[in-house]
């Protein structure tokens, strides 16, 4: 572009003129005009140099006010330096205009050059109607600026006049404080001027992750190669920083490790912080079926790092949470596929020296050979102990207990032993112990437990409900072994206990009372009992039920000593018996014979019973081969009401099939939520235990991680689950949504044809997926083969 | 550091004890009192809870590292430098929209 410049009067080339609204035209090239027609304003794309501006308008006397306005209008759009204003030829040296100039310019040059004080860019004398005025404003903002406050500097930039010069440094500022990607060289320039050292390095990170976020290796490489070039000379521990980050990215994006080293110039420090990346991004990237013994790998190098750069203790509250972390990393996998990837991960696993080339010495003393690894970390019960030897507390080592019931039953005693032995103050480990011998008949050992148990502390209600369970198990035995005399002297004893006089209790031993009387075949003594039982339970039915079933606790024949009203409610009777043997410590069984009766009765809209009772049936139904019922009496329970809501919100997510995760993981928060309001800690427990035995391996957050629920959410939740009385059935929409879950797999391999179910099980609903694409033509999206990771080591 | 990193909430150093970590939330609840900054409030309780357990102290440890972090929160620690250029480059801005 050229100007052309007449001082003195030209004559405007209409082919260049482009007449807009308002008589106001444009001009391609700045033309000037004498005499100044304020009808016929001069505008410009464009500032343009000072010193080009006419501004002897100023100079003259009679120049209207007019003419004077839209100079001074001319002077805010065009003027790009205020130093040339301060020395413009066409006003006196002693103008007011040519003063401002240079006190704005002398503001300018002192706030772009250092600090300066609020008096320094005052600028009093430059008022809002001022042609600098938009000056003022710029200099504000870039006093803001550099002071770090952004708000100000943000607020002064958007008050300078938009259409005035200064507005063009005004959006300049705003990109040093929000970059963006695509801006004029000038203010890239400033930028990168005014961005010190680091700025150049921060540009380079930006346009490196964005690079790696492409996937395409070329510009990969370039990026690394520019970005460590920024970085050195700089900050060496950042340096480290930056090259292991790029070095744990570049694995995942799948670049080989020669490129990336000599990319980065270097190999990356295998230290503890690496590592702890490494695990961190591998167990992060669940598509790859060996992420969690590789995770597991790394981790365990973290610990042996961690420890000999002394960030903690090889043993203490840090090692156990790793060895817990590892844990939780095979927790969240699918118990059954276990065996598969530890076999997997063994083939195709290659020892780890491959990293410890390049390195320092000491980081290669820490390499230990194949050979010699330890490979614990492909085993959740072995990181586990491993968390209990590091940290002996009650949590890990009920951890461990819980996990090598689940999957290694017949170590679990040797566990407990080992908690007891390390925490002898515990009760849980006793308790534990207590049933686990109980189940043998070793009802004495049994007790011998339970009274640790109670030495430790008489008044914990555990050990207080298992010394009268341990009795009515003792009694009971002595019934089985037509030990009569034995039971009767038992049945003192528990009568004996403040606590046997509490709740059913005394039904339950009265029916005992009444089995051991049947036994003696002293009739009379025995219908005297039933009776009694009869008074107890309130009625015959629940009476019969609760004698049925003690009768067949003791291995009795049982003959209804009492008639029983026909069409009598089952459901509630069912359910006093059944919280009767809760209340003792022996829960019934709920016959097949009864479940369609029941079923009839809860589902009636009119069914109404007692809260308790129903608990107590909802909770014999749970676990066992009747979901429907549980379900159906959770319902029935919370149509009632508030009371027992924890209980049935409960009893809901355990009666739900498990595709229906989403409203089981509702119910059971709603649940917690109530159990926690109540502080009833038994409660909290269960359902704990229950998620984490039933869903810990669908990777659902913990309930205490869960953000607690408010009353209206708990509120919508019950709502919802009165409203669906109906067992849920899987919809024609959600057919597809198959559940993944150990049973519901078995259950489909089970009706398939030998050969698919094979297939399936081998490959996986995705693999199988990409095999019979390929075989029909389709082709499929490129997947990783098992073992690949485990062969990650090329990568460094 | 994540902005819900309870060492950046309490202002302290990841390396910091039991006696900095207390000294830190002490520091804040005064800062934050439950009257009058109540979320905030909340929001240094927790990261107290979180750090007074050792556990969950070391639980932190492990999964304070992000490995979707962007690179350039690399430079978090380092200070945003804002060099003082004199007047020219920012009139460079204007002359170049001249050319």
């Amino acid at each position: 572009m050229f100007y052309s410049i007449q001082r003195f009067g030209c004559v405007a080339r209409e082919s260049q003129f482009a007449q807009l609204a308002g008589g106001e035209l444009r001009y391609t090239f700045v033309v000037r005009e004498r005499p100044w027609d304020v009808a016929c304003p001069m505008a410009t794309d464009h500032p343009i140099p000072s010193e080009m501006l006419d501004l002897t308008p100023l100079s003259d006397p009679s120049t209207t006010p007019d003419r004077i306005q839209a100079v001074h209008q001319q002077i805010r759009r065009v003027l790009t330096d205020p130093r040339s204003l301060a020395h413009h030829s066409d006003l006196a040296p002693d103008h007011p205009l040519r003063i401002a100039a240079a006190t704005v310019a002398d503001a300018f040059e002192a706030v772009t050059s250092g600090s300066v004080s609020d008096d320094q860019i005052a600028l009093a004398e430059i008022s809002r109607q001022h042609p600098l005025a938009p000056w003022k404003m710029l200099i504000r903002a870039i006093a803001a600026f550099y002071r770090h406050d952004d708000t100000a500097c943000e607020k002064f930039a958007a008050a300078i006049d938009p259409t005035s010069a200064p507005a063009r440094i005004g959006t300049a500022l705003l990109h040093l404080l929000h970059p963006a990607s695509a801006v004029a060289l000038s203010v890239s320039e400033l930028a990168h001027r005014t961005g010190g050292q680091w700025a150049p390095l921060r540009a380079a990170l930006k346009r490196l992750d964005s690079s790696f976020k492409s996937g395409r290796k070329k510009d990969i490489l370039a990026q690394i190669k520019l970005a460590i070039y920024s970085c050195e000379g700089k900050d060496p521990k950042l340096l480290e920083r930056l090259r292991q980050h790029i070095a744990v990215r570049a694995m995942m994006a799948e670049i080989p490790a020669p490129e990336v080293t000599r990319a980065m110039g270097g190999v990356s420090i295998k230290s503890a912080y690496f590592w702890r990346l490494l695990a961190r991004t591998t167990e992060s990237d669940k598509h790859d079926p060996l992420h969690a013994p590789c995770a597991c790998r790394y981790w365990d190098e973290f610990f042996k790092h961690a420890t000999h750069e002394g960030w903690f203790a090889s043993r203490g509250p840090e090692a156990a949470a790793i060895f817990l972390h590892m844990t939780d990393i095979w927790c969240h996998i699918d118990p059954d596929e276990w065996d598969q990837i530890v076999d997997a991960y063994v083939e195709h696993f290659e020892n780890h020296q491959l990293y410890y080339e390049g390195q320092s010495t000491e980081v290669r003393a820490l390499m230990v050979p194949d050979e010699d690894t330890d490979r614990y970390f492909l085993s959740p019960i072995a990181t586990v102990a491993r968390a209990c030897a590091a940290d002996p507390c009650s949590a890990n080592f009920a951890r461990w207990l819980r996990l090598i019931e689940k999957y290694e039953p017949d170590s679990a005693e040797p566990v407990a032993e080992r908690w007891i032995e390390a925490l002898p103050n515990d009760i849980p480990p006793l308790l534990y112990l207590m049933d686990a011998v109980e189940k043998r008949n070793a009802l004495q050992k049994a007790f011998k437990y339970m009274e640790r148990a109670e030495r430790i502390d008489a008044v914990n209600s555990e050990v207080r409900r298992a010394r009268l369970r341990l009795l009515v198990s003792i009694a009971i035995r002595h019934v089985k072994d037509r030990k009569t005399h034995l039971a009767e002297k038992d049945v003192l004893q528990i009568e004996a206990l403040p606590q046997a006089q509490q709740g059913m209790r005394p039904a339950f031993v009265a029916a005992l009372r009444y089995v051991i009387a049947d036994q003696n075949r002293d009739f009379a003594q025995a219908e005297k009992t039933a009776r009694e039982v009869v008074r107890l339970m309130g009625g015959e039915m629940p009476a019969n039920m609760l004698m049925e079933n003690v009768a067949k606790a003791c291995g009795q024949i049982f003959v209804n000593p009492v008639e029983v009203p026909k069409n009598a409610p089952v459901a509630d009777a069912l359910g006093r018996a059944c919280m009767a043997g809760a209340e003792m410590g022996k829960p019934f069984e709920i016959s097949p014979l009864y479940w369609e009766q029941i079923q009839r009765e809860v589902s009636h809209k009119k069914f109404n019973a007692p809260v308790g009772p129903l608990i107590a049936l909802g909770e014999a139904t749970a676990g066992k081969a009747s979901p429907i019922l549980t379900y159906l009496i959770a319902g029935a329970g919370l149509s009632q009401g508030p009371e027992g809501q924890a209980h049935f919100l409960y009893l809901r997510a355990a009666g739900m099939p498990t595709w229906a995760f989403e409203r089981r993981g509702a119910c059971l928060a709603a649940a917690s939520e109530l159990a926690r309001r109540a502080r009833d800690t038994d409660l909290l427990n269960r359902i704990g235990q229950w998620r984490d035995d039933e869903m810990e391996w669908m990777g659902a957050p913990s309930i205490a991680d869960s953000a607690p629920m408010d009353s209206e959410q708990i509120a919508t939740i019950v709502a919802h689950e009165v409203r669906l009385r109906e067992y849920p059935r899987q919809s024609p929409r959600t057919r597809e949504q198959v559940c993944n879950c150990p049973k519901c797999r078995a259950a489909r391999a089970g009706s398939m044809p030998p050969g698919i179910a094979e297939m399936l099980e081998e490959l996986g609903p995705e693999g199988m997926a990409d095999a019979l694409a390929e075989i029909i033509g389709l082709g499929g999206k490129k997947k990783r083969r098992p073992g690949s990771r485990a062969d990650d080591s090329k990568y460094f | 550091m994540t902005p819900n990193d309870p060492y950046r909430i309490l202002g302290i150093p990841p390396e910091s004890g039991d006696q900095e970590i207390r000294a830190a939330y002490l520091r804040k609840v005064k800062e934050f009192p439950p009257d009058r900054a109540p979320r905030e409030f909340e929001q240094v309780r927790d990261a107290y809870e979180t750090l007074r357990d050792p556990r969950a102290r070391a639980r932190l440890l492990l999964l304070s590292v992000d490995p979707e972090q962007p690179l350039s929160t690399l430079l978090d620690g380092v200070p945003t430098e804002r060099v003082f250029t004199g007047p020219e480059p920012w009139l460079a801005v204007l002359r170049e929209n001249q050319t």
